[in-house]
């Protein structure tokens, strides 16, 4: 071969080589594939009765005329739904639902029932179970799902995979684990031992031993002595914006209040009974002491940690470990909120009203362990 | 597809030791550096020698800058995508779901906007906020189309939720607007929405949702192109945009960086604008520069990436050399106005500081990749360069502006984001670099003789029919 040719098929080869990455660009703008606007969820993703919802629909949808038609039946209907689900709808108020033998133990169907509904004791259910009245699961039985319209016990050692709903009051027992959504319209209670990632009810509560009601307007903090001025504070570097920022470290003494938003680049201590009729910020690790009270919100970057008996009307968010001290009371029925953290950790005996989040994991601890967790936050 | 998208805590999920990975790029990368240095031959490396003449050496100086700053941006980039992928993604406000909401107010800068005004002032009223404590405040600014007349009938039917503000006077733009309507109200919490975006239900409590945290000086949400179908042009702005928001202002976020407030499908925090001196009414950029006025005097600015709305990017290639042009200017506006007080300030961390002022140089990396091959040739010709540094100047620029780093981020954004086909047009994106290039170098080398405008003007997208079909 020539030097000419030589130089051709190298250019051609060159020019080949450079284009090559074009071609199935190219293609894709010629023959568009993937060129809609990328989807995006219009609705808040956030709403923790998502799943119910759907599930709700999906039963209007698919099983009404089933559920009317079994009323009138004698014992249970089997059947499969058009999307070739399977299902089972049982008599609603016996003693114990009538499961199947072989599915007494591990149950693939969708198990639902027009009335109460009592299931067996150690089972799986694979399928998501529906009460049109009280739902009461038998000890130690896992649940892809369930939903009640009116409440709903889990027995203790119990679990639930995906999501929990009740119109009325959800119990859960000893030492249960709920992935995935707790929800109820009524109240949400955990025994000592549960372990939760998402729960949203107007009253949540944790253990025995829980705080009497808020007053309806949520926390109503009087200063019992006069609010910290700008001269009590060291560190502080700014005060514009109605927002005192502090370099290092903040305490507020035991019994005094503040009233003005706060950020602090360390750490954070609020002495016993201290009063923040503001929202506070903090970078460093946060502990409240016994009896604090917050009118507003508290943001922590690393732990925040509340000791007994505190009191906050705002949302509560960590983006480490939060701990919740006995007794101590987060929002009011009249003015619900949301705790979030990557992992929760509550001392049986606490109150919450809206929504309570572990990213990771939340637990209500045992009392031998929550005695050593009041240790960590007194 | 939504299905598809990656969530957070997929990808959180086995990454414990995430910085692993990106020591192990930086440290590859530096020793592939040291390596092509190594290969040279000594007499080669062109070393500042003291023989030489002062004004060789201020080049060679300028030139070893350059390739810092390059290289720079490179592992900035690949730092983030890295961080995206493997790190730990922060969304402390997601969550916050229930709340006593605070009141709110929106504004909506409105100047001849009556093909679309009418769709966000639809769409806003069915958000779910609780309807006592949001109030809609469009800001009309001396339209000549049917714009007053839409809003003043929104205004008819929902009286007290709807409140309009007309200008008559004053400077024209954005922020003038902005800044006039700011002593109207009373909320200490603003969201802002270009008449052209279309907020679904729950995106007014997502933003509005960051405020909890005293901090917080403004929130950004996510945007997102609607046109992207139309052309090569708004394929690619969709990738960009993907790339920008979806790894870079998440990254930002991540890592407790600068992300930036853009003007729209965000919010500010009344008191703290107030406090830093409201709305720069001449500025070309005022997003930009309030996010570093707030970031000065300590507030922060956060990124909610699940917070989406969408937008409509342009269509001509004309338009967006207009665009790039325009944001070229006000960056460098802003660069030049806070870059030495973001260095010397004392509220904001040195990672801050670092972030700021790559975030203000990003408008002009074009003319200092086109400076430095400039003075790598010049120096070349003065028997001064050897082509081992040329070569690596080319490389690192190529893979900042053109190649690796910014593919790998947007190829990142689309896996992310679950779109698989999107990804084949990144070749293409040289094509949009280069008219960036153009547009950025011409803004940025023109800008120390441009008159100081005597009035500021209206800055719009061209915009198509579209946005409606989403109401």
């Amino acid at each position: 071969m020539g030097v000419g040719p030589a130089i051709l098929v190298f250019l051609l080869l060159a020019v080949g080589w450079t284009l090559l990455p074009f071609i199935p660009g190219w293609r894709e703008l010629v023959r568009k594939s993937d060129a809609a606007a990328l989807p995006i969820q219009r609705r808040s993703e956030v709403d923790v009765r998502h799943f119910a919802q759907g599930f709700r629909a999906y039963l209007d949808r698919t099983l009404a005329g089933i559920l009317e038609r079994s009323r009138t039946a004698a014992g249970a209907v089997a059947g499969e739904l058009a999307d070739g689900t399977a299902y089972l709808v049982v008599p609603g108020g016996a003693a114990e639902a009538d499961l199947p033998a072989a599915e007494r133990s591990y149950c693939t169907r969708l198990v639902v029932s027009t009335g109460d509904l009592r299931l067996p004791a150690d089972c799986v259910h694979a399928a998501e179970v529906y009460a049109g009245g009280e739902l009461v699961g038998g000890a130690r039985s896992v649940y892809r799902a369930a939903m009640a319209d009116g409440a709903l016990t889990l027995a203790e050692g119990s679990a639930s995979l995906r999501w929990l709903h009740a119109r009325r009051a959800l119990t859960a027992g000893q030492g249960s684990r709920m992935c995935g959504r707790t929800s109820s319209d009524e109240s949400v209670h955990l025994a000592p031992g549960c372990s939760f990632e998402r729960l949203h009810a107007p009253r949540i509560t944790f253990g025995d031993a829980i705080p009497g009601p808020q007053p309806a307007a949520g926390v109503t903090a009087v200063p019992e002595s006069a609010p910290l001025a700008e001269a009590d504070v060291r560190g502080l570097v700014d005060t514009r914006g109605g927002r005192w920022l502090v370099k290092g470290d903040f305490e507020l003494p035991a019994g005094r209040c503040l009233d003005h938003d706060l950020v602090v680049d360390g750490a954070v201590v609020l002495r016993e009974g201290a009063r923040l009729q503001c929202s506070l910020k903090s970078r460093g690790p946060f502990r409240a002491e016994r009896g604090v009270t917050v009118t507003g919100s508290v943001v922590g970057q690393r732990d925040v940690a509340f000791g007994p008996g505190c009191r906050v009307a705002g949302p509560v968010v960590s983006e480490q470990t939060l701990t919740l001290g006995a007794g101590s009371v987060v929002g009011s029925p009249a003015s619900p909120t949301t705790v979030s953290a990557l992992d929760i950790r509550i001392v049986p005996g606490v109150l919450c009203h809206g929504s309570v989040w572990a990213h990771r994991r939340g637990d209500v601890l045992v009392p031998a362990a929550s005695a050593g967790e009041r240790d960590v936050t007194a | 597809m939504d299905a598809e998208r990656r969530t957070d805590l997929d990808l959180r999920a086995g990454y414990a030791h995430w910085w692993v990975l990106p020591v192990v790029v930086v440290v590859v990368f530096a020793a592939a550096v040291v390596a092509v240095v190594a290969a040279l031959p000594v007499q080669d490396l062109p070393l500042p020698d003291p023989m030489r003449p002062l004004y060789v050496r201020i080049m060679l100086a300028a030139l070893y800058l350059i390739i810092a700053i390059v290289v720079l941006n490179l592992l900035r980039h690949y730092y983030f995508t890295l961080n995206r992928l493997l790190g730990r993604q922060r969304h402390p406000y997601l969550d916050l779901d229930t709340a006593a909401w605070p009141p709110v107010t929106i504004l909506i800068p409105a100047h001849n906007e009556e093909r679309v005004i009418a769709d966000i002032l639809t769409a806003l009223l069915e958000v779910d906020y609780p309807r006592d404590r949001l109030r809609i405040m469009p800001l009309n600014d001396r339209s000549t189309d049917g714009t007053r007349a839409i809003i003043d009938g929104f205004a008819q039917a929902h009286a007290g939720l709807v409140t309009p503000f007309h200008r008559e006077g004053g400077l024209a733009g954005k922020a003038a607007a902005l800044q006039d309507a700011l002593p109207l109200i009373t909320d200490d919490i603003v969201l802002v929405f270009d008449a052209d975006y279309i907020p679904g239900r729950g995106l007014i409590k997502q933003l509005v949702a960051p405020f909890f945290d005293p901090e917080v000086g403004a929130v950004m949400g996510r945007v997102v192109p609607l046109n992207a179908d139309v052309n090569l042009l708004t394929r690619l702005l969709d990738l960009e945009r993907a790339g920008g928001y979806q790894v870079d202002q998440q990254a930002r976020m991540n890592l407790r960086l600068v992300p930036q407030y853009g003007g729209t499908v965000g919010g500010i925090r009344r008191r703290a604008v107030e406090a830093v001196g409201g709305w720069d009414v001449r500025s070309l950029a005022e997003d930009t520069d309030i996010t570093m006025r707030l970031l000065l005097a300590g507030w922060k600015t956060v990124y909610q990436n699940r917070s989406e709305c969408y937008e409509q990017v342009p269509e001509t290639w004309s338009s967006r050399m207009r665009q790039i042009f325009r944001w070229a200017r006000g960056h460098n506006q802003v660069l030049r106005k806070y870059a030495g007080r973001l260095l010397f300030n004392r509220r904001t961390r040195l990672a801050e500081k670092v972030d700021g002022l790559l975030l203000l140089n990003i408008y002009l990396m074009s003319p200092i990749v086109v400076l430095g091959w400039v003075l790598g040739v010049v120096l070349w010709y003065l028997g001064v360069t050897k082509p081992g540094l040329i070569v690596i100047l080319a490389v690192t620029s190529y893979s900042t502006l053109g190649n690796f780093a910014v593919f790998f981020e947007i190829a990142a954004a689309t896996y992310l984001d679950g779109t698989r086909s999107r990804v084949r047009l990144l070749p293409f994106i040289m094509a949009g670099f280069l008219v960036s290039l153009m547009a950025v170098s011409r803004a940025t080398v023109t800008q120390p003789f441009a008159r100081p405008a005597r009035n500021v003007h209206w800055h719009k997208t061209e915009r198509s029919e579209r946005t409606s079909r989403w109401v």
